[in-house]
């Protein structure tokens, strides 16, 4: 009878984290390694591969081969993904602040591992959220052995690559052709705008394309058609030659950062006991920093911004987020070295999807 | 004993002479710009086709002018530029021919005009000359709106990175094709310098700097 009630309770706890632990979907995509295919996903990014593009046991293979894809667009995402911002370079411990990630994994039809043919690479277009849509992105490799982010760019390792940039294009550029006044063209008399039509993912349902009309407004002779649909969606490209999990990423900017001291407890006043990440998302930068228990007691800071999100999500369906009431009346540069205490409430949601986490959360 | 320090001191003074000058700002290099359509450049003309098809297929890489050591994703350069991907009711080309797709035809030829590059001069204790290094090319992108010509720089490119694979070729010739190092360090067209002297911090260019001769 104990056995039985034992045997009943792990189910149960078995059944209850499996069904909490959310993660990111793959997304599989057939082809013969002799073709060149473009692969659109859900998310409506762009896969480009060549044909011969890949070896087997140091062979070309040119058979049937699986190529399965994850996408990772916002903090949600991540979370799920259980993936790691942190960045070490150069001895500091960076945070970035990401554009996207994917995951890429490419296989037989038998599941036997397939390697890049040399000199080849299959490129990604990655459709950015357009609200992390940000400048300074560069490609970034995570290394599955040191669990660390590896910045794959020539000067990926020095100081002056590895240093926090403008979010603004504008900062990056000599010449902005955004805010290039233009004499306007006489003959044009804002009338007879060139309507088309183009087609773009359903988000209801990814699998199909539906047709969209685009009438360009307003007048700069630098506009073009790509352009207006760029204004509804961007891609970040990325050629890549290996297999593994990779992201756009840069620096996120924390200099202005304030220490201070944290405590915790519940909505009544009662000690609140960490009893996973404590993560501090500043909603409008596509980024997730954590702390661990320990490191909360060493190392907590906060941005003077007013976007800021701290929550507890624990694998059991418990999410424990402090309200967004108590940021009315917070001003971070007040609190340095001073000790903060932040109140939770607690929910206990019976299933969690992406949504309804990011909407309690405060995403 | 001697010997040992005498051989330690030039190794050092060796090794100080031929050390890498420390990474200069855009703004303390000289800055040029060749018109493609000269009659002396137009051997150049092919550059810039040749640059932006490598730029997209990822065999070269641009850095942002205000943040040389960072590169500029293609998404980000065509943005810049209010350009975008190919749109998918288009025929897409697919593979190594993705970037010969005509949605870029239009915005690549803009950049047909002009090719900017900056040079770092720098005195040579080995050889004591003034020398020149050329460290980036530069994209140029101009229109023509309304009989008014409007120029904006684009992303550079860093010569040691593509010196061996971008190939000069002139046409009134049957020569074989050169590097564009090798076009770049004789300088073998016709440039004018643009940059503004103000730009340059007073304490890295010379008087003697400013007298080295123009290209």
């Amino acid at each position: 009878m104990k056995n039985l009630r034992f045997s009943i309770t792990l189910g149960f706890v078995i059944t209850t984290i499996v069904s909490f632990s959310q993660t990111v979907d793959w997304q599989y995509f057939k082809m013969n390694g002799n073709e060149c295919q473009i692969f659109i996903t859900k998310g409506n990014s762009r896969i480009i591969v060549p044909a011969n593009c890949f070896w087997l046991n140091g062979k070309p293979y040119q058979g049937p081969l699986t190529l399965a894809f994850k996408e990772y667009k916002d903090q949600a995402d991540f979370i799920f993904g259980d993936l790691t911002l942190r960045y070490e370079v150069n001895g500091k411990l960076n945070t970035l602040q990401s554009g996207g990630m994917f995951e890429i994994d490419i296989k037989t039809e038998s599941a036997k591992t397939l390697s890049f043919a040399p000199k080849k690479t299959v490129v990604v277009k990655f459709a950015i959220e357009p609200k992390f849509d940000v400048a300074g992105l560069e490609p970034y490799y995570f290394d599955p052995v040191t669990k660390n982010w590896i910045k794959n760019t020539r000067f990926g390792k020095t100081k002056e690559s590895n240093q926090p940039i403008s979010d603004n294009q504008s900062d990056l550029w000599q010449d902005d052709p955004l805010v290039a006044q233009f004499n306007r063209d006489p003959e044009w008399n804002g009338d007879n705008v060139d309507c088309y039509t183009i087609q773009v993912v359903d988000r209801k349902n990814p699998n199909q394309t539906i047709d969209t009309l685009i009438c360009p407004q307003g007048y700069n002779p630098l506009d073009s058609r790509y352009n207006s649909y760029l204004s509804d969606q961007a891609f970040k490209t990325m050629q890549i030659d290996k297999m593994g999990l990779f992201n756009y990423d840069k620096i996120f900017n924390d200099e202005n950062n304030v220490p201070m001291f944290v405590k915790l407890k519940t909505k009544d006043g009662k000690p609140f006991e960490l009893t996973d990440r404590l993560y501090v998302v500043y909603k409008v930068t596509n980024s997730v920093i954590y702390y661990t228990k320990e490191e909360l007691a060493e190392k907590f800071s906060l941005l003077p911004r007013n976007d800021i999100k701290i929550f507890v999500y624990n694998a059991d369906g418990r999410i424990s987020r402090v309200p967004d009431s108590f940021w009315k009346n917070f001003d971070a540069r007040l609190m340095r070295g001073k000790t903060i205490e932040l109140p939770f409430e607690t929910l206990k949601l019976a299933r969690l999807t992406k949504e309804e986490f990011a909407k309690y959360a405060g995403l | 004993m001697n010997k040992a320090i005498i051989f330690i001191a030039f190794i050092v003074s060796f090794s100080k002479a031929n050390a890498q000058s420390p990474a200069l700002a855009l703004e303390d290099m000289k800055h040029y710009r060749i018109q493609l359509d000269n009659r002396s450049n137009r051997h150049l003309m092919g550059v810039p086709k040749q640059l932006l098809d490598g730029y997209c297929k990822g065999i070269y890489k641009a850095y942002y002018p205000k943040a040389v050591f960072n590169e500029v994703n293609f998404g980000d350069f065509l943005s810049h530029f209010r350009w975008g991907e190919p749109v998918l009711n288009e025929t897409v080309l697919c593979g190594d021919d993705y970037c010969s797709n005509i949605a870029y035809n239009e915005l690549f030829s803009r950049f047909n005009m002009y090719l900017d590059y900056y040079e770092h001069n720098f005195y040579n204790n080995q050889t004591a000359r003034m020398e020149r290094k050329v460290e980036f090319v530069q994209l140029v992108y101009s229109i023509d709106v309304a009989g008014k010509l409007y120029i904006f720089k684009g992303p550079l490119f860093r010569l040691d990175e593509i010196e061996k694979t971008i190939l000069v070729k002139n046409d009134s010739n049957n020569a074989e094709p050169q590097s564009i190092k090798y076009t770049f360090e004789l300088a073998r067209f016709y440039s004018v310098e643009i940059t503004d002297k103000d730009l340059k911090t007073k304490e890295k260019r010379t008087n003697q700097e400013d007298n080295f001769q123009e290209h």
